[in-house]
């Protein structure tokens, strides 16, 4: 059960399109990073390039036309702080919705929170977010979406031509890793079947590494992958602060 | 009392702690100056005096328009808080640059010790 949850409604709305195809939802997760060390501040609400990290994914996704439904997953302790960045750096409607432990359990509350929706039809597609993955572009949220719709599900990710496998004793094996590509996100799926396979999931106790994982475990819908970005690194180090500001300040400040 | 400009605390990886520790990171404006790990103290300077002078000039053009909007959504608030604003804005700019600058030396600093084990 979603412990608490909060909507905003700003300044611009969905209502008044007309759709041939049910809205998609975009779903960015703010919730898992600190809470697993235990840290004072969530990384994804560093400023970066004079905003603050997570309202640049945000930004993208509200960029993308068929995202109907943006959902942004958080700590309840960061409230003060969300309710910050939507008042001054986030134009769009944003829902908000208090995650779990794991990153798993806070896709599951994102999830039910939509369940209505995914019920009804009116969500037919959801794409999941990392927020420290700031500088995604709305190009490959639509690229990651279109793919989804057609097939199932798709994952951006990038060939990782940089791999070699070991045997057990470490040592190289000289084979070449077939097929190895690095997972980004946003991770998208066909709403019904990620719904179902995430309350699957919950009731085996399966934790998957990311979202992906989950629906390999538990469903046979086809997942394709489409080729990442670059520039769609995730931030861990404080360099990469420094890569993805000098990135935005090359572009003018656009994903 | 040392230049500080803005300051944030966020958990990060650390490459010499090999682990996500806590760091410091200090910024002037949109530019991120100096990160610091406080488990380790390893500390990232950068020189952005040039960067931070064509960041300052883009901010205060676009200021107008940040105000504008920021007046037309909370004009209560914003016209509250904008004596007490103004007053410290000098203060804050004051801070920022000394920040930059000496950052600013660190790196040079850095950058010739580095030069000279090289050599």
């Amino acid at each position: 059960m979603i412990s608490a949850v909060a909507e905003r409604r700003t300044r611009r709305g969905s209502a008044g399109r007309s759709r041939r195809v049910p809205p998609a939802a975009g779903v960015v997760l703010a919730s898992g990073a600190g809470t697993r060390v235990g840290a004072e501040m969530n990384k994804v609400y560093l400023p970066l390039a004079g905003r603050r990290l997570v309202s640049w994914s945000l930004d993208a996704f509200a960029r993308v036309p068929d995202i109907g439904v943006l959902l942004l997953v958080t700590r309840p302790q960061d409230k003060d702080l969300v309710d910050w960045v939507l008042d001054r750096e986030v134009d769009a409607p944003v829902e908000v919705v208090y995650g779990g432990e794991t990153r798993q359990e806070s896709e599951l509350r994102a999830l039910r929170w939509l369940s209505s929706r995914i019920d009804e039809g009116s969500v037919d597609t959801v794409l999941i977010h990392d927020a420290a993955r700031p500088l995604v572009s709305p190009a490959l949220i639509a690229g990651v979406l279109h793919e989804a719709r057609e097939h199932g599900g798709a994952i951006p990710a990038l060939p990782a031509g940089d791999l070699v496998a070991v045997d057990e004793a470490g040592a190289l094996t000289g084979a070449e890793p077939a097929s190895i590509v690095r997972a980004q996100t946003p991770q998208g799926f066909r709403a019904g079947p990620l719904l179902e396979v995430y309350e699957r999931a919950a009731r085996d106790d399966f934790v998957g590494t990311d979202t992906a994982s989950v629906m390999e475990r538990f469903s046979e819908l086809p997942v394709r992958w489409v080729r990442g970005e670059q520039q769609n690194f995730k931030i861990t180090y404080p360099h990469d602060l420094v890569v993805a500001e000098q990135v935005l300040a090359a572009a003018d400040y656009r994903t | 009392m040392g230049a500080k400009g803005t300051i944030e605390h966020a958990t990060l990886a650390c490459h010499r702690c090999g682990r996500e520790t806590r760091h410091e990171l200090a910024y002037a404006g949109r530019l991120l100056v100096v990160t610091t790990c406080l488990t380790c103290g390893t500390s990232i300077e950068r020189d952005v005096r040039r960067r931070y002078l064509q960041d300052l000039r883009q901010r205060m053009l676009s200021k107008p328009g940040r105000m504008a909007r920021r007046l037309r959504r909370h004009p209560v608030g914003f016209t509250g808080s904008l004596p007490r604003t103004a007053a410290r804005k000098p203060w804050r700019l004051l801070d920022e640059v000394r920040l930059v600058w000496s950052a600013a030396a660190d790196a040079r600093r850095r950058h010739s010790d580095d030069g000279g084990r090289d050599r």
